[in-house]
């Protein structure tokens, strides 16, 4: 990357860094130089180049970042058929975990949870393992006669 | 660790399952009543 604001030959790591700077926008300069101090690593580091220079060639419109604009919904679905199995698998076992994080037991189950809890706070009648199991024993017996 | 407690509700619900189960199956029945409660029991 050349420009007249110093050599800003890195390798093209700056450019494909930078797209993952809060911004979609290749217009939004000032957001991306106000935050270059906080998130462009260490490693980027040019000797003889500054962040200043940089901000300053994004105001001045020497350096731009053409962002792709996110796929639509219709647009992913049509480039689904074009994943492999793994890809798929992958797609699938991501959107399962964020499903289930979200937490879908129906209000029923959650005031049924909360009362059994509470229950535990007032003295409940609870029963032994011995009781339970004795409890199995005797209900099969009277299915068996 | 916890401490696993088996309230009246949680006994009338197995005694429900393997009431249930039992009109099938009594020795299925018998053997799922007595999992239930072992992997219960396997928190504490």
């Amino acid at each position: 990357m050349q420009s007249d604001f110093g050599d800003l030959n890195v390798d093209g790591k700056p450019a494909s860094g930078l797209a993952s700077l809060p911004s979609r926008s290749s217009v939004a300069t000032n957001f991306i130089a106000g935050n270059l101090e906080r998130q462009v690593p260490g490693h980027w580091m040019c000797e003889g180049w500054r962040i200043a220079h940089l901000e300053t060639a994004f105001r001045k419109g020497a350096i731009r970042i053409d962002f792709k604009p996110a796929m639509s919904f219709n647009e992913i679905l049509e480039q689904l058929p074009n994943l492999t199995e793994h890809e798929k698998r992958q797609l699938w076992n991501i959107l399962d975990q964020e499903l289930a994080d979200q937490g879908e037991e129906s209000p029923e189950f959650l005031a049924e949870l909360d009362a059994r809890i509470r229950a535990l706070d007032h003295d409940a009648r609870t029963y032994s393992l011995d009781e339970a199991r004795k409890m199995v024993r005797d209900t099969v017996t009277r299915a068996r006669r | 660790m916890y401490v696993v407690k088996i309230l009246e509700a949680a006994h009338e619900d197995l005694r429900d399952i393997v009431a249930y189960i039992s009109n099938e199956n009594p020795t299925a029945a018998e053997i799922l009543g007595r999992e239930l409660l072992d992997q219960a029991m396997s928190l504490e």
